[in-house]
Parts: C-alpha cells; structure tokens; sequence
C-alpha cells in the first residue's frame, strides 16, 4: 500500500489550547474513518489535511507531497466538504459548484459545466440544480458540499461528518457513492457514525485528546471488546442498555454465567475511550 | 503564481460580472436613474445638463456600491470550502475587481444612448457636457464597485458598508460647504442653480474637468488596489502602487481646483 497521508508528531494549539498533540499516523487509498468524542480533534485534523491550517510542529506529506511547500500542488488533488460548509444561498444549486469549479481551475468552461453536471447527478441532485441552495433542506445541502468536493475526480477526498443531516435513504446512497470513490483514491471520513465506518471503511483511526489511541482495521477494534459483551436480564457493565427484547446490552467484563454475544465496532470504540483502560488489550 | 492559477482569473471575473449585473440593487439602480432622467432630463437647460451629468452618480453609484459589497460578501459563509481550492482569496478579489467593470460599461452604454437621445431630440441644454463630464457618472459607479469589494474585504461585519456610506456623504457635504472644494467631492453638480424654479444655469464649477476625470480614476483605482491588498501576497507591490495612486489623487485633486 502506497501511504498517500503521512503523519509525523504533529502539533496544533489555539491559545492555549493543544488540539493535535503529537499525531502520528499513515494511511493510503481506501476509505479510513476518523473516530473519537467531541474535541478529540477530528476537525483541526481534517482542516490541516485540507492545507486550510498548518501545523504548530511535526510533518504532513499529502500524496507525496510537503503539505506546507506543496500546499498548491495538493489542493488541485484534494476535495474537502467541511464540518460546516456554509454555502452563497442565493445561488442554486448549479451555480455554487460551477463557482467551486472555477476555483479549481478548471478553464474550459463546457468541460467544466459537463463535470458539474456529473458530480451533482452523483449526489442526486440533478432535479433541483437550478433551485436556490437556501431553498433546499439541509440533507440537500450537504450533498451539494459532498458534490463540490468531489469535483474534478480528487485522489484525496476529506469529508468531515458528510452524513450529518442525512436521511436513511440518503445515508446508503452516500455510502454507496464513497465505496465506489474509494475503490480507487483516499477518502478520509471524519464521523460520529460507527455504522458508516463499519460499512465503508478499510482503515480506522481513533482520536482522543488530540493523539490518535487506536489505528488499524475495523475488525481490530471490534476485537477489542471480544469476549467483554454481554446480555443479561439484569443492568451491569461499564455501559447497559435494554434492548427490543427487553434484555440489557452489557459492556465490559462480564460474570461467569453471562450470555457472551459477538461485538460490534461501536462496542470496541466504546470500551477505548471508555473509563476501564485495564480491560482494553494493549 | 502558476500559468493555471492566472488563467482562472478571467472565467471568475466573468462569472463574478454576471452575478454583478444581475443583482437587484444593480437593476433597481439603472431604474432608478432612467426614472430621474426620464422626470429632469427634458425639463430645461440646468436639469438637463444636471440629469445627463451628476445624476447617475446618486441614483445608480450608491445601490452599485452596496451591490458589490453584497456580492463580494456572499461567499464569506463558504470561506471554509473555497479556502482550500487551489485559487486563493487574492485571485478572487481581483477577480471582483474586474468584475466592477460590468456594471462601468452598462453605466458608459446607458450614458452613451442618453446622450445620443439628447442629440436626436435636440434637447436643449445649458451647453452640451465634455467627454470628461460625461464620464463622471460612469466612474462614479466603478469606483462604488470596486469601493464595495474593498469594504468587503476589510471591513466584513454586517452594517460596516452602511456605515462607509454614511462617511461618504458627509464628506461630500463638508466639502460641499468649503468654497472652492467642491470638485474634491464625489458628488458634484456642475451648473450652478440660478434663481426658481432652477431651469437655468447661473453658471458652471471652476476647475479642469479633464483633471476631475483623472482624480475620479485614481480614486477608483486607489479604490481597487486596497481591494487587492488586503489578501495579496505581495504585499509590498501593492503597497506600493498604492502609493502611486495617492499620489495620482494628490496631484489630480488639486490640480484641478485651480
């Protein structure tokens, strides 16, 4: 696997602040989903893969290339839908990823209005090209900024929360659409969502307080919780919940009489970040 | 900056002019000034040479102002997205900058045909206006444009262009009660308003309207330059032909007074 984003000790702070302390991590084409808590440092990680910050200390190679010296060269590679893209709304729908695609150098103008043309039919949104984005719901929104960053076939698509404000439907079509981009590019997805990482992603890296906890495969940090998930009628664990069949879902280490069950990459996220670090494997 | 990155400027300035010309406050500025016209343009010899002149200023510089303001703030809730798209904030400024000229040439066209209407119809004016008299309105709206993007760049919190527009007119008014000044201001009406009910000319402004054209184009281009400085990463050139603008308005501003 060629390591298309290359991490090493990297630092941000903002004020006194240390949001990215000491990140180290690679990952090449496929899809690898961002986890961890809110503050984890999701974003500013995004933000700087997206050249849009820059690293207090450390270093970020972005496919091959220095993300400070090469910043240029990288953003004609790179799409990037922020956590909050924010949008001109009195443009439609139409217009705002023409603008983008402009901006992105692309010249030839019936070359560029026929890619604007694809990547809005990608999302969907053919339909209401010609509406005003302040129009659309905020599901129609997101996919316009997952369309612009998917404009001109980036090898390096950044896509922090893209299924916020998506319906079901909307969700699986999306997941779709990112398996199919990262079959054959790198595709970073920052979420909350652990069933978007469990069916779309290769890779997964777990962020917490600015330092990246786990790094490996989906199966790996289902693993984690192997042998620390169990049903029983009766409230326990570290984490329970009642199920539909008005069982309690328990997570961590179990009694000798409990019905072990198979666990889930949430369950293995959960107990990493969880407050029992003796029980996780190291 | 790259060959790429120079040839991106021209398809978004276009684009930045379509969406220009198309804002309402650009339209509702030509309507206003072809219903002020329409209302003094044939009324006599003053209003005429006053509605062919001076009026274009007001009635289409102001919501021309506020038109590029609002344009060249409409991606500001996108500045997350467009942030990392290889075309920087400083192509896209100067990309606005040219944009102003959209609405300069439809200011030169409307006052164009209003002159040549003038001709046709023979109306009858105090004298018919110089090239440089002409101009004034025209360059009027482009320096409003290219004004609106720089507030926009610097000063980019909501009422801050009501606030630079307030500046401007009480300026024009100081200036309006300096004996002697008048041409310093934006606003200016050539002929002198003769008795009731002003249908003639008591006379003209002293100056050289030629340098007055000049001044006007060296503030519009004062105007455009701290647009680009704000973002430009050579900083330095900029500052730099900016001192060469003020220059310009130094010698121009009072070269024309005297």
């Amino acid at each position: 696997m060629i390591d298309t984003v290359v991490l090493d000790d990297v630092t941000k702070t903002f004020g006194r602040h240390r949001a990215l302390s000491g990140l180290t991590f690679t990952t090449g084409p496929g899809v690898t989903g961002l986890l961890g808590p809110n503050g984890a440092g999701k974003t500013t990680l995004i933000r700087l893969l997206a050249t849009v910050l820059a690293a207090d200390s450390g270093s970020v190679h972005l496919l091959g290339r220095d993300s400070v010296r090469d910043r240029l060269e990288i953003r004609r590679r790179l799409g990037y839908l922020p956590q909050d893209p924010g949008f001109q709304r009195g443009f439609t729908v139409f217009e705002f990823v023409d603008y983008v695609a402009i901006l992105k150098e692309m010249v030839n103008r019936r070359a560029r209005h026929d890619e604007v043309r694809r990547v809005i039919g990608e999302v969907g949104l053919t339909d209401v090209s010609g509406k005003r984005i302040r129009t659309l719901s905020g599901g129609m929104r997101r996919r316009v900024g997952i369309a612009q960053a998917l404009l001109g076939e980036p090898e390096l698509v950044l896509l922090d929360e893209p299924t916020a404000g998506l319906d079901p439907e909307q969700r699986l079509r999306f997941r779709d659409l990112i398996s199919r981009i990262g079959e054959n590019r790198t595709v970073l997805l920052s979420t909350h969502q652990t069933e978007d990482v469990a069916a779309l992603c290769e890779r997964i890296v777990v962020l917490r307080n600015g330092a990246s906890v786990f790094s490996g495969t989906p199966e790996e940090l289902r693993g984690l919780a192997h042998g620390q998930v169990w049903v029983s009628g009766e409230r326990a664990g570290m984490l329970s919940w009642r199920t539909a069949e008005g069982m309690f879902r328990n997570i961590g280490s179990s009694p000798p009489d409990a019905d072990l069950v198979s666990p889930t990459i949430e369950d293995g996220y959960l107990l990493l970040l969880g407050d029992v670090p003796s029980e996780v494997p190291a | 900056m790259t060959a790429v990155g120079i040839r991106v400027v021209p398809p978004l300035a276009l684009n930045e002019t379509a969406r220009l010309l198309r804002h309402p406050l650009t339209v509702l500025g030509l309507l206003l000034w072809i219903l002020r016209v329409a209302e003094d343009g044939w009324a006599g010899p003053r209003p005429g040479f006053t509605a062919l002149t001076a009026e274009m200023i007001i009635f289409w510089g102001v919501p021309a102002f506020f038109a590029a303001n609002l344009v060249a703030s409409a991606a500001r809730r996108a500045e997350e997205t467009l942030s990392a798209a290889p075309c920087d904030r400083s192509r896209r400024t100067g990309a606005l900058c040219l944009a102003a000229l959209g609405p300069f040439a439809l200011s030169c066209t409307a006052q164009a045909l209003m002159a040549g209407l003038y001709l046709i119809t023979g109306n009858e004016l105090e004298r018919f206006p110089s090239l440089a008299e002409l101009g004034m309105g025209p360059l009027n709206v482009l320096g409003a444009g290219l004004l609106g993007v720089a507030v926009a760049r610097w000063l980019p919190w909501p009422g801050a262009s009501v606030l630079v527009m307030l500046a401007l007119i009480v300026g024009t008014k100081l200036l309006f009660d300096q004996q002697g000044k008048y041409l310093l201001a934006l606003y200016v009406d050539l002929a002198v308003w003769g008795p009731a009910p002003h249908l003639d000319a008591a006379g003209f402004l002293p100056g050289d309207m030629g340098l007055h054209a000049l001044y006007l184009l060296s503030l519009c281009l004062g105007a455009g330059a701290l647009a680009m400085l704000k973002d430009t990463p050579r900083r330095e050139l900029w500052l730099g032909i900016g001192a060469v603008i003020v220059l310009c308005v130094m010698i121009t501003g009072i070269g024309q007074l005297t």
